[in-house]
């Protein structure tokens, strides 16, 4: 009864699935259309795009060699330029003479070129967006000199393939002040959105000349990348961060600068701040900063100008080296020194918010803050945030609290015998 | 039916909420964001009160009628030639809906992960597993629903987790989007997201008496809330005007995943996530066009109808030139006017019960049924908020 | 006889025509004759054994004359041309002196039995038993039975079929002149293999005791872990088998009546000659034919047996087979071990985790892996595509092809490894294995990371307990291999859906394949996971047991009374 209709739909079914199987065995017949043996493809590590001579683009591509098993290669990787019209104009145009077929799948890097970047990228990032090969967790950088320059030098030293040199770089925010958040998916909000301006890492070679000499002590991060006093490594350094307003780049912060607006915006990352011994000439008491907790922004609309803003960063901070004997380790001295550093912080959020304002650019995207106040779209459309940005009243303050204070306690004053 | 299947309560659960929660893995449903802008998550909030109102509303009137499928609910309350009209309604809804699917499941097949093979052979290979699920009985279907729903679940919500380090939650400001007149325009225009709920009125009779009403609000609830989360994520994520632009919003979503360098380029792992909802939900559509047509023409079977329905199914598919066509003829059609055959079938349907039920009171009471008890009683009756199927 | 057979037979089978013919007389007319003699000979030879089957079908009773039992003996049982079969008559020693007569198999009966139990106390003592009060010769059976006879088991045969079988099981049979009934003497005794441990379902912490090829002896052993009264092994006559080679188990308290009903049903229903191994009586009597599953447990073991009986389940034992067939069952019972129970629910847990994934792995890996490295290139973390692609650069194959090649190289490993004997054939298949993938891989014909993806579907695939199963989802890796290679992973997904939909559709003995998942039914924590001991208190919603608990909520006493009085140190309890 139930049992043999079951077993006959049983089978029919099989013989349905099997027909249906076969059926579709036959449809590849011209053959099968995504498959792609990985040895046929060619994977490009980093793109750059500059301004082309006799094309509107010359992009190039730093294209991985894997190294066949058992043995290495002499490089891991080559660079091909190209002057074409746009980028998927470029993978197909360098089929030619790339034995194998392009594919951005695995790209960790696009750089642009300042000179590009200072007239209009805004129309490569929606390209980007919308390339399916094109991922949003590539890193978007920009170079002071041609992106081309960048992706010949970036030959890496203690990688065997540059992808993971771009990948392992870019990530340096989390340890470092001096590079922004660079994900291309960010940095396309913070440029397209409106209540942000977009803070794009910034690439530069290696100076080949020492720059004008200074003996005295001053931050380390006042350079911007390509002026950094450091010889040897991979030619390509990350400093400072360009900003973008609108599609284009309006300039450039410094290391510091990137610093202080990554803590605004509550990128969690450890840093080291020098600050000049007050009671010792000369000397410097370093610690290790990381933020606490999550930065308070109140952002004050008043009715419909400028508004103000009022930014708390709390951070925490561990005492790391001393050069002088003052204790500063001693509880009893321990709050003077964060006060000290908060005044030193908030100074440098000073000098941050001049230059973003100077710039038009609300790189701590307290828009975003400020969309909360809004009620509806509309209303936040006409406000212009952009335009308003300039003239809000914004103050940063730092609250610094330190919790450890390395292995010693107290250094042993030096006797002089 | 030939033999009649059963359909548990959790099997009957997780078939309707993966069949209403697919819709939101395919382009259409973006098209929201056009709506609603910053405040659509509000709208889909929104959604949940009604779909709940609704669901109790239909189950309601299955319950009156137990054993019974919407057709046949129909003939016993319109009449047969009426009722006719009102299930070609649902039967075009059903085959428009797996149609517009399948367009939209190919194609997001093609955009995402295989670009250069031809449409017809992916519409090809998701019919031919359809067709033999769909044959093998909705029982078979809803159990194999069931074993992928608590996956389902727990893929959808990690999908969702892993991408808590880049949340902003300005995205969903300003809370109001378009103004609050602006958003019950939303919602109401909307409403199609719901619509789907109709399929508990195909399987009614296979499941066991008295759990119609849990079935209904479990699957309102689970589903709501399972759309509610991706928008509010995929909001959060891109924030509104990003969000708008997206093809493929969830898609996109799982391509951010950014843990580390390790845990990128997670969205391969996800595929089969979004594929197996998409074939159960389809089958389950196929099913639902291939039983109404049955019970039109009063057949006990429903399986010769299967193919020919199919080959109607992907004939639509094919109807139009692009995919943006696509998914813009699906947002109106399914999302903002599915509203109408759904709702006009279940009001004529529960207009017709209410109006029986009340004739057989009168028919017991006094013959002088105008005086103000029952003038009252018709006028609280009469204000039954209008577009019931949500 | 057309044309054509007359020339095929002149042609193809002059021969042994000739030959034919000159066994016969040899003359003309008998050359003549010899291709109608050959046809009459062979209706002749058919009616005669028609006739005789019908003597054994048609319960014809034995006739009282010895000598006409004797002749019809001789042709039934083929003897003198049959050399096994015995028919020895002897003298009954009373007054008057009665001829009888044995029929036995040498090799069957035991020798010593029979001196012992029947000869002697036949032709040697019977006037030592008066019976008092009884007619002679009416009752002369019963006397010979009751009293002359020791063996242990004694029955009466009253027609053919009953002689026949159960000479054929190895009794003895005495029939009597003059007596319309005989007696069989229990004196089963042939040689058999001893007891030994389970060849495929080893375990380390649990019985080491198998089934062997005796039905009694498996009987035995099962009855040795269940000693309850309803316990219950009944004889099935199946097809051409005699009723002493196949029984079913079940527990009578507990067992779904008519679960029972229906697996005497389609036992009873079989009609086939050749049904004696219990793989074939599994494909006769499973629901359907599917390559996707089995549908009953077959096990080695006899505490897995009775640990399924105690659960409601019935169990088919196949004499000349130690495998035992537990029906009805789900695809979690085939995956699970004997030892889950054994050790503690975390361990057992974890043992059928890895199991679960070692199936996923060898049904699926291969699949991936072409999907994943053919279609899904931005999945695979860019170092690693590197070092593949490098590596691929010398390998002239297609991926498919590649992992095809190997597969089927490892699947001839292992069929080859089956027929080498003993440790040879192991260490054979380990060896062959890793130095056809060392060389393959030197020789630029695959990859080195197919051979460890070739290596791990190995290995997930003997993690897998039953043997069946493992050769379906074998079987079942080729079609999986085939959907990923035309659609990536979406073929693969398309692939899973239909699976899962056959495999929730299929049946065992009328329960689903994947109960208790779907459709959720009571049970103890035992199918995805193993629960803890104490907490496996119900038996399975599915089976619908006669008695549905097996433990009580608290089953271990010891843990709800506390030790009364403090009593000190060293006061006892």
């Amino acid at each position: 009864m139930a049992v043999g209709s079951r077993h006959n739909r049983a089978r029919k079914t099989v013989l349905l699935v099997l027909v249906g199987l076969m059926v579709l065995a036959t449809l590849p017949l011209g053959g099968c259309w995504d498959y792609r043996e990985p040895d046929e493809v060619s994977w490009i590590m980093a793109v750059g795009v500059d301004r082309g001579r006799e094309n509107d683009l010359r992009i190039s591509f730093q294209i991985a060699v894997p190294l066949a098993a058992g043995g290495g290669g002499e490089s891991t990787a080559f660079v091909t330029a190209m002057d074409v019209p746009s980028l998927p104009a470029a993978l197909e145009v360098m089929n030619s003479f790339v034995s194998r077929e392009g594919d951005l799948s695995h790209t960790k890097a696009i750089i642009f070129s300042r000179e590009l970047a200072e007239e209009d990228i805004s129309g490569t990032i929606m390209l980007l967006n919308r390339f399916r090969q094109f991922r949003p967790t590539t890193a978007l950088l920009i170079s002071q000199e041609k992106a081309e320059e960048v992706l010949r030098q970036a030959e890496p030293v203690l990688e065997i393939q540059p992808g993971k040199y771009w990948e392992l770089i870019t990530s340096g925010w989390r340890y470092t002040e001096f590079i922004p958040v660079g994900t291309f998916r960010l940095a396309d909000q913070e440029i397209r959105t409106a209540g942000a301006a977009g803070l794009v890492p910034l690439i530069g070679l290696e100076q080949e000349e020492p720059g004008p000499p200074h003996p005295d002590l001053r931050p380390k991060g006042q350079d911007v990348a390509g002026q950094l006093p450091r010889r040897g490594g991979v030619a390509v350094e990350l400093f400072g961060s360009a900003v973008i307003r609108e599609g284009r780049m309006v300039g450039t912060l410094n290391g510091d600068e990137t610093g202080i607006v990554k803590l605004v915006r509550n990128v969690n990352y450890r840093t080291f701040k020098n600050l000049p011994d007050p009671n010792e000439q000369g000397r410097i008491i370093i610690i290790q900063a990381r933020s606490r907790q999550a930065p308070r922004i109140e952002v004050d609309r008043r009715g419909n100008g400028p508004s103000q803003i009022r930014a708390d960063v709390f951070l925490e901070a561990d005492i790391v080296g001393k050069e002088g004997f003052t204790a500063w380790s001693h509880p009893e001295r321990i709050p003077q020194l964060e006060r000290l550093l908060a005044q030193s912080y908030n100074e440098d959020a000073r000098v941050t918010v001049r230059r973003a304002q100077e710039l038009g650019a609300d790189v701590f995207t307290f828009g975003w803050e400020a969309k909360k106040q809004f009620l509806t779209w509309r209303e936040w459309e006409e406000y212009r945030w952009a335009d308003q940005f300039p003239n809000a009243d914004i103050e940063i303050s730092f609250d610094v609290r330190i919790r450890r204070v390395g292995l010693t306690s107290e250094d042993i004053p030096l006797r002089r015998f | 039916m030939s033999e009649s299947p059963k359909i548990g309560l959790r099997e009957a659960v997780g078939l309707l909420t993966i069949f209403l929660v697919a819709k939101a893995f395919i382009p259409y449903l973006a098209f929201i964001f056009d709506w609603g802008l910053s405040g659509t998550w509000l709208i889909v909030l929104a959604h949940l009160p009604l779909g709940v109102v609704g669901v109790l509303v239909l189950v309601w009137l299955l319950n009156r009628h137990p054993g019974k499928t919407i057709v046949e609910i129909g003939e016993e309350l319109v009449g047969p030639i009426p009722n006719i009209f009102l299930a070609l309604m649902l039967l075009i809804f059903l085959i428009g809906l797996v149609a517009l699917e399948l367009r939209q499941f190919g194609e997001f097949l093609l955009t995402a992960f295989l670009p250069n093979t031809p449409l017809s052979v992916v519409l090809l290979a998701f019919m031919a597993a359809m067709l033999a699920v769909a044959y093998m009985g909705i029982d078979t279907l809803a159990r194999v629903a069931w074993l992928f729903f608590l996956p389902f679940l727990f893929g959808v919500f990690v999908l969702l987790a892993l991408t808590a380090n880049l949340w902003e939650s300005h995205g969903l400001y300003p809370l109001l989007g378009p103004g609050p007149w602006g958003l019950v325009k939303g919602v109401g225009s909307t409403l199609g997201v719901g619509s789907d709920i109709i399929l508990l009125a195909i399987i009614a009779p296979f499941l066991a008496s008295g759990v119609m009403r849990t079935v209904g609000l479990a699957t309102v609830l689970i589903s709501g809330l399972t759309v509610f989360s991706i928008i509010l994520v995929t909001s959060m994520v891109y924030p509104f005007p990003v969000a708008h632009e997206l093809v493929l919003p969830i898609f996109e979503v799982s391509r951010a995943i950014n843990l580390g360098r390790f845990l990128v380029r997670l969205e391969t792992i996800f595929l089969p996530l979004w594929m197996f909802a998409g074939l159960i939900s389809m089958t389950a559509g196929l099913y639902g066009a291939a039983a109404v047509t049955a019970r039109i023409l009063k057949m006990p079977y429903y399986r010769p109808f299967l193919f020919p329905i199919s080959v109607i199914v992907i004939a639509v598919s094919f109807l139009f030139p692009n995919i943006i066509s696509a998914v813009q003829i699906s947002f109106n059609l399914l999302i903002t006017w599915s509203v109408v055959p759904v709702g006009l079938v279940v009001g004529a349907l529960l207009a017709a019960e209410i109006w029986r039920s009340r004739k057989n009171q009168q028919k017991g009471g006094p013959k002088s049924g105008d005086g103000p008890r029952s003038g009252a009683a018709r006028g609280g009756l009469r204000t039954k908020p209008s577009g019931k199927g949500t | 006889m057309s044309l054509f057979s007359k020339l095929s037979r002149r042609v193809l089978f002059r021969e042994p025509q000739e030959y034919q013919s000159l066994f016969e007389s040899g003359s003309q007319e008998d050359q003549q004759q010899a291709p109608a003699g050959d046809r009459r000979q062979f209706k002749r030879k058919k009616a005669e054994t028609e006739r005789l089957a019908d003597l054994i079908n048609q319960d014809v009773p034995l006739p009282t004359d010895l000598q006409e039992i004797k002749q019809t003996l001789g042709k039934l049982f083929r003897s003198p041309e049959n050399n096994d079969v015995v028919i020895r008559q002897f003298i009954i020693g009373m007054e008057p002196p009665l001829q009888a007569l044995m029929v036995f198999y040498d090799g069957l009966a035991d020798k010593s039995t029979q001196n012992m139990a029947i000869l002697q106390p036949l032709m040697f003592f019977p006037s030592l038993r008066p019976d008092p009060g009884k007619k002679l010769v009416d009752s002369l059976m019963d006397r010979v039975a009751e009293s002359l006879l020791p063996g242990n088991e004694v029955v009466t045969v009253r027609n053919y079929q009953e002689l026949a079988d159960n000479v054929m099981n190895g009794l003895t049979v005495v029939v009597v002149d003059g007596q319309d009934r005989a007696l069989a003497v229990e004196t089963r005794a042939w040689e058999h293999r001893g007891i030994s441990t389970p060849q495929v379902e080893a375990v380390i912490r649990g019985p080491q005791e198998a089934f062997t090829e005796q039905i009694r002896a498996n009987i035995t052993l099962v009855r040795k872990y269940l000693r309850r009264t309803s316990l219950v092994s009944k004889f099935v006559k199946v097809g051409e088998m005699s009723q002493a080679q196949c029984a079913i188990m079940y527990l009578d308290d507990i067992a779904n009546p008519q679960l029972v009903e229906e697996v005497l049903r389609r036992l009873q229903s079989l009609k086939a000659d050749f049904i004696h191994e219990s793989g074939i009586l599994e494909q006769m009597v499973q629901d359907t034919d599917t390559p996707l599953s089995p549908q009953a447990l077959s096990t080695e073991r006899p505490d897995r047996v009775a640990a399924n009986l105690i659960e409601g389940r019935v169990a088919i034992l196949v004499d000349g087979n130690p495998w035992v067939l537990i029906v009805p069952t789900t695809f979690f019972s085939l995956m699970q071990a004997a030892e889950d129970a054994y050790i503690r629910w975390p361990g057992g847990t974890f043992a059928r985790v890895v199991r679960y994934v070692g199936l996923a792995v060898a049904m699926l890996l291969p699949a991936f892996y072409v999907a994943a490295v053919t279609y899904h290139q931005d999945f695979i973390p860019t170092d690693l595509l590197l070092a593949m692609t490098g590596a691929r650069e010398a390998v002239p194959f297609p991926t498919i092809l590649e992992i095809l090649m190997m597969e089927l190289a490892f699947e001839l490993i292992r069929e080859a490894g089956i027929r080498i004997p003993g440790t040879v054939g192991t260490t054979l298949g380990i060896v062959g294995a890793l130095i056809l993938g060392q060389a393959a891989v030197a020789a630029n014909i695959v990859s080195p990371i197919l051979i460890v993806v070739v290596a791990v579907t190995a290995l997930g695939s003997f993690a897998i307990p039953n043997y069946e199963l493992s050769v379906s989802v074998r079987m079942l890796r080729f079609v999986y291999l085939l959907l990923a290679v035309f659609l990536g992973l979406f073929g693969i997904v398309a692939g899973l859906f239909v699976h899962a939909a056959l495999l929730v559709q299929m049946r065992s003995f009328g329960v689903p394949f994947l109960a208790p998942l779907t459709p959720m039914t009571a049970s103890s924590p035992d199918y995805l996971w193993r629960g803890p001991v104490w907490q496996q208190e119900r038996r399975p919603d599915y089976l619908d047991p006669l008695r549905s608990r097996r433990q009580p909520r608290i089953s271990r006493g010891w843990t709800r009374h506390k030790r009364k009085g403090g009593g000190g140190d060293g006061g006892g309890k």
